[in-house]
């Protein structure tokens, strides 16, 4: 059996309205035009009974979504689908029936090309009744293929099989709380469920997932939301639990939790070439997790990959997430070049001068004669912004050992050690 | 298989004569060591100034020019990304790890890069951590840093200013203190290159000289 629901002259979120409430019932689901849903009933008769009370548990629930939709029953979906726009209200064709209910049908409602509809016009065809009355070899020799498919639905022996819409899928989950909930720990397991249903709905439509958000509704009424980005897509539960309680381990909810909402951003899957000679990398998930641990530890920007920036800042870069998916060329090796360690922050210094030349530095854990010094490099630059620069840079050897980067800031007049050679 | 084959294939010798190597790309010292053993620890020590960084940023190179990631494991937070890209370190396969200056971190961080496998070179950077606290570091630690990386390509290179792995290493190297090149008259003096020695006392004493130019 079929059901047809019918909206006239539907606006699109009404057919989307109808496509859900179809959804509740099958997947089997086909968005035949705008306002018109024809879906499969094949098994619910074991959950509802006959055909009428079926009728009346769709009834039911497109009320409560407030949808005032014509509904009809019928043993094939175009029966169901022409019942539906003819008849108002619930209708519901019995089986063996149908030419019965279809003879009062006009032929206007009936979707044909116009070359057959004006001939059958000129016939003085009006009905559906009057079409089913013809012979249908007589229809096939005038009137060619098409002709008899329509004696067939006028006679509701026409059965096709539906063009299935997908089902509107959301990868989000909602979960109140029967009490306040103060630990993590089993804050945690109720994400772990919650993360399985989602991450089961993204593997059937062939999804990753590219992101967490994970909305807390907490005691006195405020949210605590949290936003992990991937940096590769996973379908995986176990590693994205790992990785939401570590980031609650790092960012705990100031209250008690009374709702979860946890949605995942979707995003297609990983693809990555392998090979028998390529190389060993780290597995990704695995990866992600250690450098969510080692965030939660040291905090934000402590791990990851470096991206230097353009600009000629000194020490600009920035952090990623994680490894960015590379599967493409390799970049050759350079000749080996001198290293410079950073002191991150500088370190404040008092340097004497004699005339323009630096002579004695003293820092913390640095300080001694200068025996050479080149310099000063000038740079300077974003002078339009707050975070301007502007600095005279020396390279120093000392007395007492090591090879240093010193800086006097031009705005302040202070002087710095940046970092050592090595 | 005649029984004296089979005990000379499954010999130490042998075991070792397979073992394989990362060229470090300082032609000396891969012509005197085939480059740094894989599946093992390599350390390198000396003061400040003597090139130990540079060396590791050339191994991280040709790593990273085979394909392989790499993690460096960074204590002090002194880690320069831009003296690693001129060193031609491809910076979308490295992972760095910034501890700012907790030491008990950066070993925690190490095992968990050497347990979860897929590095090439893990580097341990230790250099400007007090003496206090690496003799604070337990000896078990190295072992099973050493345990994590046997019969796995990953080749975990510990910096630092005094020998802390000892025995665990199959490879140590130490630096001896550098002397600056410079070039141009004074004033306009500039800064050619850091001349340094290394002294390598695994797997075989031998002296090879390392010149580190800045451009």
């Amino acid at each position: 059996m079929f059901a047809c629901l019918h909206i006239p002259d539907a606006s699109p979120e009404a057919t989307a309205k109808l496509a859900e409430l179809a959804h509740c019932f099958t997947p089997s689901v086909e968005l035949t035009a705008p306002g018109t849903v024809v879906f499969s009933l094949q098994g619910l008769h074991r959950l509802f009974g006959p055909p009428h009370q079926i009728a009346a548990e769709i009834a039911r629930r497109g009320a409560e979504r407030g949808l005032r939709a014509r509904l009809a029953i019928a043993s094939t979906p175009d029966v169901a689908m022409l019942a539906a726009a003819h008849y108002p209200g619930v209708t519901v064709v019995p089986r063996g029936q149908e030419p019965a209910w279809l003879e009062e049908i006009p032929l206007e409602c009936v979707p044909m090309p116009p070359e057959i509809r004006e001939t059958l016009e000129r016939w003085g065809l009006k009905r559906l009744g009057d079409l089913a009355a013809l012979p249908p070899a007589g229809l096939a020799e005038r009137l060619g293929e098409e002709a008899v498919r329509l004696h067939d639905l006028a006679l509701g022996r026409l059965c096709r099989p539906l063009r299935l819409a997908p089902p509107p899928t959301s990868y989000a989950e909602r979960l109140e709380l029967d009490g306040p909930l103060n630990e993590r720990e089993p804050l945690v397991f109720l994400l772990a469920e919650m993360l399985r249903e989602i991450c089961r709905r993204l593997t059937a439509d062939g999804r990753a997932a590219g992101g967490i958000t994970l909305s807390l509704r907490l005691e006195n009424g405020a949210r605590h939301t949290r936003v992990l980005e991937l940096p590769v897509p996973q379908t995986q539960v176990k590693p994205l639990v790992k990785l939401l309680e570590l980031d609650l381990e790092a960012h705990p909810p100031p209250e008690a939790v009374t709702t979860v909402e946890l949605s995942l951003a979707p995003a297609a899957p990983r693809t990555l070439q392998g090979g028998l000679f390529l190389p060993p990398s780290p597995e990704p998930e695995k990866l992600q997790i250690t450098l969510a641990r080692v965030v939660a530890w040291a905090g934000p920007d402590a791990a990851g990959s470096p991206e230097l920036l353009n600009t000629h800042r000194p020490d600009a870069f920035r952090m990623r997430p994680g490894l960015p998916a590379k599967n493409g060329p390799r970049q050759p090796a350079a000749a080996v070049r001198l290293a410079l360690r950073f002191y991150r922050p500088p370190l404040p210094a008092r340097v004497r001068m004699d005339g323009a030349q630096p002579r004695h530095l003293r820092a913390r854990g640095v300080g001694g004669e200068i025996l050479e010094a080149a310099g000063p490099w000038r740079s300077s630059g974003d002078w339009w912004d707050a975070a301007r620069w502007s600095r005279d840079e020396w390279d120093v050897a000392l007395d007492c050992g090591g090879v240093f980067r010193i800086f006097r800031d031009l705005e302040t007049h202070t002087w710095f050690v940046e970092g050592v050679y090595d | 298989m005649p029984s004296a084959v089979r005990a000379s294939l499954l010999s130490p010798a042998c075991t070792k004569a397979c073992q394989e190597f990362l060229p470090t790309g300082i032609l000396l010292l891969d012509q005197a060591l085939n480059g740094l053993p894989r599946g093992a620890v390599t350390e390198l020590t000396g003061a400040a100034s003597c090139g130990k960084t540079t060396l590791l940023l050339a191994v991280l190179a040709q790593a990273t020019a085979r394909g392989e990631f790499v993690a460096v494991v960074d204590t002090q937070d002194a880690f320069d990304p831009a003296s690693a890209a001129r060193c031609g370190v491809d910076l979308d396969r490295l992972v760095w790890i910034r501890c700012g200056g907790r030491a008990e971190l950066a070993m925690k961080a190490t095992d968990l890069l050497v347990h979860g496998g897929g590095f090439g070179v893990v580097g341990l950077d230790l250099a400007g951590v007090s003496l206090r606290t690496l003799h604070r570091i337990p000896l078990s630690w190295w072992w099973r840093f050493r345990r994590a990386v046997e019969n796995t390509p990953t080749i975990l290179v510990i910096l630092s200013e005094q020998a802390q792995a000892t025995s665990c290493a199959s490879c140590c190297m130490e630096f001896q203190p550098a002397t600056a090149r410079w070039c141009g008259k004074k004033p306009f003096r500039l800064l050619r290159a850091l001349d340094s020695k290394i002294l390598v006392r695994k797997p075989r004493l031998l002296h090879v000289p390392l010149e580190a130019p800045l451009l």
